[in-house]
């Protein structure tokens, strides 16, 4: 079971009360950009075996989205923070470099 | 709770007669704050609490939601009070009134029946007086405020009262002995 402290609420939600919003950190290509960022805006993703930043709502809870920092293979949770940001904040990241030296994650490191 | 507290494992009532009133705003902003005050005459609650005299109750909801829960006598009154005190400032205030029904647990187990309807810690450590928890009940969004150590209210949409009702009946009785229900038309 997958248990994620919402960053707004700042409680403990299990999986069920939370909806899955897929990889986080994506930049929006919309009129005007060309076809390939379009696409892979639209439709590439990245699937990992470990590290994975993820958007989350809490769903039955405050409402909010959030993003998630964590292991697809273990299920360990990095960590949980705010969606204002385009990218993880240092101490996520640096919980990341701890736990996963040397970790990568599409532009981030 | 004098002679109106049921007998049995725990008491199971269906509060009416109450309003209920969304507010939208920003809540850490301090003008925000005392205006809620001042038309409302109670402390603003904290992060992931209510505060409440009785009848009349404010609920945090979100960083941005307050929820303000009033006899319904008293509900146009509540809305120009509001209205008056935060009058300028960014708000969206709502009458939610027959959007959602209320459940009041009563007695000394109610944690453990919480416990069979809630996937969060319902413990003194986990579910304090005062908290206010936004969650589901088994199958549908809720929220429950733990108003006293032998109390919980329980608030669901109206849609879904039925259900809810159904639920806690049947968690009560399946769990634990004994039940016993009474509907109240006024939440005091
Ligand atoms: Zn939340």
């Amino acid at each position: 079971m997958l248990v994620l402290n919402c960053p707004y609420c700042g409680l403990d939600k299990d999986e069920t009360e939370l909806s899955a919003g897929g990889e986080a950190h994506l930049k929006r290509f919309g009129p005007g950009s060309s076809d390939e960022d379009f696409e892979g805006y639209l439709f590439e993703r990245t699937n990992p075996k470990g590290l994975h930043f993820e958007r989350w709502r809490c769903a039955f809870g405050c409402g909010k989205w959030f993003h998630a920092a964590r292991c697809t293979a273990t299920l360990e949770v990095f960590g949980t923070y705010k969606a204002q940001t385009l990218e993880p904040p240092k101490v996520i990241k640096d919980v990341i470099t701890t736990k996963r030296p040397g970790w990568s994650w599409r532009n981030f490191s | 709770m004098s002679d109106s507290q049921p007998e049995g494992y725990v008491g199971l009532h269906q509060l009416r007669g109450l309003s209920m009133l969304t507010l939208r705003a920003n809540l850490s902003a301090t003008k925000i704050k005392s205006g809620i005050k001042k038309a409302t005459g109670l402390d603003f609650p904290k992060h992931g609490m209510h505060t409440s005299n009785g009848a009349k109750s404010l609920g945090w909801m979100s960083p941005d939601e307050l929820l303000i829960i009033v006899d319904s006598d008293e509900c146009v009154q509540t809305i120009e009070n509001l209205n008056k005190a935060l009058v300028g400032q960014h708000i969206l205030l709502e009458d939610m009134s027959d959007a959602r029904a209320m459940f009041r647990l009563s007695g000394k187990n109610i944690r453990e029946v919480l416990a069979k309807l809630v996937p969060f810690d319902t413990s003194h450590s986990g579910f304090a007086v005062g908290s206010l928890v936004r969650t589901r009940f088994a199958q549908v969004a809720g929220a429950a405020f733990m108003t006293s150590n032998d109390t919980v209210e329980l608030m669901c949409f109206r849609s879904v009262q039925d259900y809810v009702f159904g639920l806690l009946q049947e968690r009560i009785a399946t769990w634990f002995r004994g039940l016993s229900i009474a509907v109240s038309l006024k939440k005091n």
